[in-house]
């Protein structure tokens, strides 16, 4: 298999982020019969070993890619980094709060895109009148016009997918954690989104960014890691990291 | 790649900390108060959403507790006949009600987590807040209850008197009770789904055993034993209180009073306490 390269860590900076050996198993319920044999019906849970003892430093500064193929435990990890995923192993220490910015933040269906706002930017920690000063800018910047006063229910996936990334993206943070929310939106939104995201990477320390797009990757991160099946198959300069990971993935299985 | 000891004391010496601990139970007791504009206005929000979607909207919430007393009313009052404890109209309207929020709650905060899956997976905010919004959901859903309870008492339970103040402490212990029941099945249904499932049945035994409808007294008076442990259930001796406080020639007992504060401590600090206790897991629950 691929060796992994040489530590991308700077040495002498100072630590935002120290992953030390951080795994993360989910518990599913494996339902049904046994393969062949048994009439017995075993309910038995079954382990997934999402991420498997991943060790890596970043320093402030730094813009990290995380790449891989689906299912290969970026989330996961990027997850654990927010501390929103238990870790079954290991330990993740920062120099803050690490925030994500995702499109998952799925609020309350029932409520309109207004009520949603304000309500997601208490979660995040805002008081209500900090929520009062930022909400125009939030409506505006989501493009929902005269649908925010609509119920949540009503919207399509990508109106609701604008309408969380719009909340998400409100909060700076010393350290960012960007998961695939570069592909949201139709084109006039995800030009925005571009130039918010690169607004909010410039005021944050550090960055870490889970994407497909080695094009997005290459463009914002010097540094990359490779996670494939939970493991971590190299760590090191984007370009190196890169090719390495698409050299694997052209290889025929 | 350097090796965990290595990587701990490096951390440890830039000064980092843990991502995803757990604080200590002050400490997140501070943090949710810090929620508390986030818990009111989620809390505020939940009524409102589920009042726009029914066309009577907040009226179902008085007119579902008053069917309720109704359907008891119409059985019990022929089932009993003479053996009706006095008042049986105020008796009947203040134990279906007050049963009422302990259920709601019980209910409601079973779902709080498990409703909230994808807020919980991409925040991070105390979680106690959520369960904490439910309860108080259901405290503004009661005030027009407690309302027609009042009006319901003044005519067919002798009338207002000065024991009438009393209700505001008894009903703060009530709260505190129906909060901590909200926080114990939150976790608990967080780790189990199966627990929404055996939620009724909890409350349909509360409903028959704590005397709801009709005086268990009356049932087992005969049994000193069967009197005590009745005295001493969670449920029964609000419903008790309540009487006691609001009817004409009832009046709360300090047995009564006791009941109620030992089973709201228990609930509430418990309730509180193991809600905490697995505070940094439920991203993986839910």
């Amino acid at each position: 298999m691929a060796s992994t390269s040489k530590t991308g860590s700077p040495t002498g900076g100072r630590p935002a982020v120290i992953v030390d050996a951080a795994s993360v198993t989910y518990q599913v319920f494996a339902s049904g019969k046994k393969a062949r044999g048994a009439s017995r019906r075993v309910r038995s849970t079954h382990a997934v070993h999402a991420v498997q003892s991943v060790s890596f430093r970043v320093d402030a500064g730094e813009s990290v890619g995380l790449i891989g193929s689906n299912g290969s435990g970026k989330s996961s990890l990027l997850r654990g980094i927010a501390g929103l995923e238990p870790l079954s192993s290991g330990a993740v220490y920062a120099s803050a709060q690490p925030s994500l910015l995702g499109v998952g933040a799925a609020l309350i269906n029932d409520l309109s895109g207004a009520r949603n706002i304000v309500l997601g930017c208490l979660a995040l920690g805002f008081t209500r009148d900090e929520v009062d000063e930022r909400f125009d800018d939030i409506v505006e910047f989501s493009g929902l016009g005269e649908f925010i006063d609509m119920p949540m229910r009503t919207y399509s996936s990508g109106m609701s997918a604008r309408l969380k990334f719009s909340i998400a993206a409100t909060r700076p943070s010393d350290i960012l954690l960007i998961d695939e929310a570069l592909s949201v939106g139709d084109r006039a939104f995800r030009k925005r989104s571009d130039r918010r995201i690169r607004e909010l990477q410039e005021a944050s320390g550090t960055v870490f960014l889970v994407s497909h797009s080695m094009e997005a990757v290459r463009g914002a991160c010097e540094r990359a890691l490779w996670l494939e099946k939970g493991v971590l198959r190299a760590d090191g300069p984007v370009d190196a990291v890169i090719e390495e990971y698409e050299a694997f993935t052209k290889k025929p299985r | 790649m350097a090796s965990s000891s290595e990587l701990g004391s490096q951390a440890n010496r830039a000064g980092l900390r843990r991502v995803g601990t757990r604080p200590g139970l002050f400490p997140y007791l501070r943090t949710v108060w810090g929620a508390r504009e986030f818990i009111g206005t989620l809390a505020r929000y939940r009524v409102l959403a589920e009042n726009e979607r029914q066309r009577l909207g907040m009226l179902w919430i008085v007119l579902k507790p008053v069917f309720d007393a109704l359907i008891y009313g119409i059985v019990f009052g022929i089932v009993l006949g003479a053996s009706k404890p006095r008042y049986y109209a105020a008796f009947l309207v203040i134990g279906v009600f007050v049963f009422s929020l302990f259920r709601n709650c019980m209910s409601r905060g079973a779902r709080s987590l498990t409703t909230s899956s994808a807020f919980i997976r991409s925040i991070r905010f105390p979680r106690m807040a959520l369960p904490a919004a439910e309860t108080l959901r259901e405290l503004i859903n009661f005030a027009p209850v407690l309302a027609i309870m009042l009006v319901v008492v003044l005519f067919f339970g002798g009338g207002a008197s000065w024991k009438w103040l009393l209700l505001v402490p008894a009903f703060a212990l009530y709260a505190l009770f129906c909060f901590g029941v909200s926080c114990l099945f939150a976790r608990l249904n967080a780790v189990s789904r199966d627990v929404q499932n055996v939620v009724p049945v909890i409350a349909r035994v509360f409903l028959w055993g704590s005397g709801v409808f009709f005086s268990v007294e009356k049932v087992i008076e005969r049994s000193s034993l069967g009197m005590a442990i009745f005295n001493w259930t969670p449920l029964a001796p609000f419903l008790g209180l309540f009487r006691g406080i609001l009817i004409a020639g009832y009046a709360p007992t300090a047995q009564q009073w006791a009941a109620c504060v030992l089973w709201t401590v228990l609930l509430c600090v418990g309730g509180v306490i193991f809600f905490w206790e697995a505070e940094e897991r439920y991203g993986q629950y839910v």
